[in-house]
């Protein structure tokens, strides 16, 4: 269950593609007497909850485009498949590869991976636990 | 630093008249939200007590132009002047202020 706060939408990264999950809520510790609605997000074995702040998108290139929206999830379905850890890493080089200067203001991510079942013969060694995290600030 | 944004501050009225306004133009992120709380704090340092914020021309806002102008309109009611803001056009600066609640929490006309 997920609740958004101010943030943009989450996305869910599986093996149909991806996709925005979730409802845009106000900014959290921004405003007074505000509400959120929570959303159920199906996981199935192997695919992602990838959630993130403005700055990811939001970084400049070389000729003056932001990031974006598209270009994230263009990324981010290459990495389908792959650990959490190895998601945030792979963001991580996307962006400094292309983003001039210094990072943009409030960059951070959070991946959550489902595993998938004990049986996999790719993935027998994560049989210990439901999933994996990792996060990028 | 990353590329300096398209950035223009102009200033729509007089001090000496009720309302000041500022019409922000360009791009309002962490290269240049200093320059407009630099600009409204010289206006405020010279008594103006009712600000007008002309958001119409502004084409993009990150999460530091909207941190700017919340700490504004929560400023405004401790020192007690008057905050007022124009929504933007563009679909990508009202993007931000819709997916955060500002549309509604911050004084739009």
């Amino acid at each position: 269950v997920i609740a958004v706060g101010g943030h943009p939408l989450p996305l869910h990264i599986s093996s149909e593609g991806v996709s925005r999950v979730g409802e845009h809520g106000p900014l959290l510790g921004g405003f007074s007497d505000v509400t959120w609605r929570d959303t159920t997000v199906d996981l199935e074995p192997g695919s992602i909850l990838f959630a993130y702040t403005d700055g990811v998108t939001d970084a400049i290139g070389a000729d003056g485009t932001r990031y974006g929206l598209q270009r994230l999830c263009d990324t981010l379905a290459g990495f389908r498949g792959r650990s959490a850890t190895e998601v945030i890493q792979g963001l991580t080089v996307a962006l400094s590869e292309f983003q001039i200067g210094a990072h943009a203001d409030d960059t951070a991510a959070l991946v959550l991976r489902r595993r998938r079942r004990w049986s996999s013969e790719h993935d027998e060694h994560d049989a210990t636990a439901a999933g994996d995290l990792a996060i990028m600030e | 630093m990353a590329r300096p944004s398209n950035f223009e501050i102009r200033v729509q009225a007089a001090e000496a008249e009720p309302t000041l306004v500022l019409a922000v133009v360009g791009e309002l992120d962490m290269n240049t939200v200093d320059l407009l709380a630099g600009e409204v704090d010289q206006h405020l340092a010279h008594g103006a007590r009712s600000v007008k914020l002309d958001l119409g021309e502004l084409g993009f806002m990150d999460s530091s132009g909207l941190r700017l102008l919340i700490e504004l309109y929560d400023r405004s009611r401790r020192e007690e002047w008057q905050l007022t803001l124009i929504p933007p056009r563009s679909p990508a600066a009202t993007m931000v202020l819709r997916a955060t609640g500002a549309d509604e929490a911050l004084p739009f006309e």
